[in-house]
Order: structure tokens, then sequence, then C-alpha cells
């Protein structure tokens, strides 16, 4: 990727699907080789030729300003393309808190105090779509004879900052923290009223399925009694010779010994 | 007889060659040979790049910059099925692949997993456990029922306990597999001491294993 040698460390964050949050590929539910290979922005191959080396330069890690597309589209794409934009800094979280369908307070803006549910969230930039809320007028297809359709779209949210988490049993903001319960199970606890935060069930939906329990299986699914059921049978034989047993294989010939010198 | 008279200008192109006479500076005749008139003119227009215009604008743009990486073809190559000879080709039908597609009536398993199915973790399957399903039952029975002599060998072997060493090799490589042929250990398997024979075993070699076929045919005729 990088043209010169550098510690794995450092080597680890050249890659752009590292940088990828972990909740954005988990709603997705793309394979990782294919979320690798639709964000490497390709500057320059070299020609397949005899007299090319084989070399590719890539746009760099560190030059990807995340929106609020997904880093694999088309329009992210046409985002990144164009000239060098400022970076963008990121508070790095230790912890990620907020989840999808969890409840949440607006602290800024015109909606600051309301209560809403998370959409979407963007872990790359720390961002979190409240649905309804922090939301602004835009127009769609506008033309010269015709002044477009308005459409109303939410804007993303600071998690640091501008968004705190709710109790759900008392409906009011609060600092949440992970533990541990007796069980061995991570929870999230809060910390003024020392309840556990449920993670909501919206948490678990991807691309393919709200969750797994109600996902309905499509005609090239194995089902998942087939799958779970053990058919090995452990005998006393090589590979070979099963084989060679079940389809009726019969070998009378002995090999020779060989030796090595 | 005419002269070839030119004028040469300091910062001109280099396409002209000067024969005899000496050059001053700015718009002094010399005699002069052109050897440039390869250059002028029509022909060397093939010289230059000028493109063509097939493809769309944007399109010829990406390639000229060499960004076409992501949707440039895959060529695959289509492997020979033959050999040419004497301006003749030969077809090989071993050359032609054999894909050999097992019965599949009945068969449960299809190219994708339920979301459905529990996560499965399986430990390793060790030769203990193989020892375990297979042979430990018997010879706690065995034990249990005194059918073990002194030495601890069973009374009534069942056929997997009569099966001596060497009908066990010559078992695993009636298949022709040659995965089992000896072979000396490469060196990173040499960290592994087990893999390396202490005492190799004697085996006896007899003079027919020594012996090359045809010199077997020989010694017959003989």
């Amino acid at each position: 990727m990088c043209g010169f040698k550098m510690r794995l460390s450092a080597r680890l964050y050249c890659s752009v699907t590292k940088r990828i949050g972990e909740l954005t590929k988990q709603y997705a539910n793309l394979p990782e080789r294919y979320i690798e290979r639709a964000t490497e922005h390709v500057e320059w191959k070299t020609p397949n030729r005899i007299n090319y080396l084989p070399r590719t330069v890539k746009k760099p890690a560190r030059e990807f300003r995340f929106t609020t597309n997904r880093p694999w589209s088309d329009e992210f794409r046409r985002q990144n393309e164009g000239t060098k934009r400022e970076p963008v800094f990121i508070e790095p979280i230790k912890e990620w808190m907020i989840y999808r369908g969890d409840r949440v307070e607006v602290l800024v803006g015109r909606d600051r105090g309301k209560h809403g549910i998370v959409s979407q969230v963007i872990q790359e930039r720390n961002w979190v779509i409240v649905a309804g809320l922090n939301t602004h007028f835009r127009r769609m297809g506008v033309k010269k004879d015709y002044p477009g359709m308005i459409v109303k779209s939410e804007a993303p949210l600071l998690v640091t900052s501008q968004v705190a988490l709710v109790d759900p049993s008392d409906n009011k903001t609060t600092k949440v923290e992970w533990r541990f319960t007796e069980d061995g199970e991570r929870v999230r606890v809060s910390l003024r009223t020392g309840r556990i935060v449920p993670i909501p069930h919206s948490a678990e939906e991807t691309m393919d399925y709200k969750s797994r329990k109600t996902y309905s299986d499509a005609d090239k699914d194995t089902p998942a009694s087939v799958v779970e059921a053990i058919t090995y049978e452990p005998k006393l034989k090589t590979f070979e010779s099963e084989i060679m047993e079940e389809l009726g294989i019969q070998e009378d010939r002995i090999p020779k010994r060989t030796f090595w010198y | 007889m005419s002269s070839l008279i030119a004028f040469t200008r300091t910062g001109s192109s280099g396409t002209a060659g000067t024969v005899g006479g000496l050059l001053f500076s700015n718009l002094i005749p010399c005699r002069q040979i052109s050897v440039s008139s390869s250059l002028y003119g029509k022909r060397n227009i093939r010289k230059f790049f000028l493109g063509n215009k097939r493809g769309t604008r944007l399109h010829r743009k990406a390639k000229m910059e060499g960004k076409t990486a992501s949707w440039d073809p895959i060529y695959t190559e289509v492997k020979a099925s033959g050999f040419h000879y004497d301006g003749v080709y030969h077809k090989v039908p071993e050359m032609i692949p054999d894909i050999i597609v097992p019965d599949l009536t009945d068969f449960k398993l299809k190219p994708y997993v339920s979301y459905k199915t529990a996560d499965i973790y399986q430990t390793e399957f060790t030769p203990e456990n193989l020892f375990e399903s297979v042979y430990k039952n018997k010879i706690v029975r065995d034990f249990k029922n005194n059918k073990l002599d002194d030495q601890g060998n069973p009374l009534e072997p069942n056929e997997m306990e009569k099966l001596t060493p060497e009908e066990a090799w010559i078992m695993a490589r009636k298949s022709g597999s040659d995965i089992f042929s000896e072979r000396t250990p490469k060196f990173w398997e040499c960290l592994d001491q087990s893999l390396i024979d202490e005492d190799p075993p004697e085996i006896a070699v007899t003079s027919d294993d020594l012996t090359h076929p045809s010199e077997k045919k020989k010694l017959s005729k003989n």
C-alpha cells in the first residue's frame, strides 16, 4: 500500500477498512474482502504489460473523509474524489455507548431537550442520526420550470457533546459505563441511577434481517437444523480408504515399498 | 550548381544538421544539409499520439490518467486442449478436464447457510478422541470380563485388533494416493523431533527391490 517500510502498528492504519466502524460493518453484513476492495480508491495502476512493474497507487487512508454515505458506495467515492480537503479531527472514543434504537436526548440546536430514537450510527465520525430531529429542508429534482420537491432530512449529531443517552427508568439523561453482571454479561449501567440500560433490539438489525430469529429462509439457504446436525462418525480408516469403501472401489494390488536415499 | 544556403538561428530545433562552415550567432548564413525531412509532412503525424474517438470523453480521460483499474476486464486464460503439429491441430482428450460431479439426490446441504443457525464451536478432534470413540469401550469391557491375557492382549480380538502394522500400512496405501510416500522431513518439520526417526525401522531389502525391471528380464533370459 505505502511504498516504504513501516511498523505493523502504523501499517494497520494504512488500510481504510480498519478505520470503518464495527457497527457500520455489522449493519451492512457484507464480506470483509468486498469492503476492502470497494474502499480502495486506486489512483494509478501500471498497465499489465511486460515493461511495467506491477504497482498500484491508492488514495492514502488518512485522506479519506467519512460522510453519511456508506464507504463502499458510489456517492462516497464521488465525495472523496476531488481535491484534498482539510482533515476532520475525530475524538477517539474508547468504548462506544450508543446503538441503533437507543433513546437519546438532543442537546443542541432547535430541537434541544427533545428525545428521539437513533436511526443510524456512523462511528467513523462519532455521529448519530436521530429520527425526525435536528432536521433541515432541501429540494430534490430542481429544474428550470420545476421548483423541486421539499424533503426533510436529519443532520448528524456528535455522540460526544451533542447527544446524551436517556435512562429508560426515569426518562432523563445519564452518563453510562460498561460493566459486567454476575453472569458475565457485558451491560451498560447508568451512573446516576445504577440501573442497566439494555441494548435495543434494533441494534441487531442488518441489511438482510431485522433479527436472526425472524429471518425466513430463502430457497438457497440450508436450514439451521441441517447445519447443526453432527454427521461425522469416527472410523479407524484413512480418508481415502473410507471413500473407496463407500464407492465400492476394490483394490487388490499391493503397493511397492519405496526408499529414499 | 545551387548550394544550399540556410540561415541558422540560436535556439532552433535540433533537427537540422550542419555540414562545413562555422556557425555564427543570429542570422548568419551557413551551408547545411537538412536531414530532418522525415519529420516534416504528413508521415510525421504517425509519430504523435492523437488518439481516437472510441469511448466516451470521461472514459478516455480516465484511461489516460490510469484510473480504469476498477472496471478493467478480467482476462481469463483459456487453456489449450491439444497441440499444433505440422499445421494440424491434434486434440488431446486428456487435456480436457473431466468434471466429476457426485450424485446429489437427497443431499440436504445448500450453497448458503441460514442466519438462524447458532454459532458452532468445535474443539479439535485429536487422536485421543479417535481412540476413545473407536477402541476404548472394547478394551474396558474385556478388562472387566477378564478377557485379557497376562500381557494385556485381547483373547477375542476383533478385526481391528487383528490388523498388523504392515497390513495397515498396505491398506492405507491401496488407494494409490502418494501423500503417504516416505520422504525426508523438510527443515521446518525437523523442529518437531517426533517426525525424525532416531532409529529407522529395519526394512528387509531384497534383491528383487534393488533390481530394475529391465535388468530382471535380462536375468530371467539368462
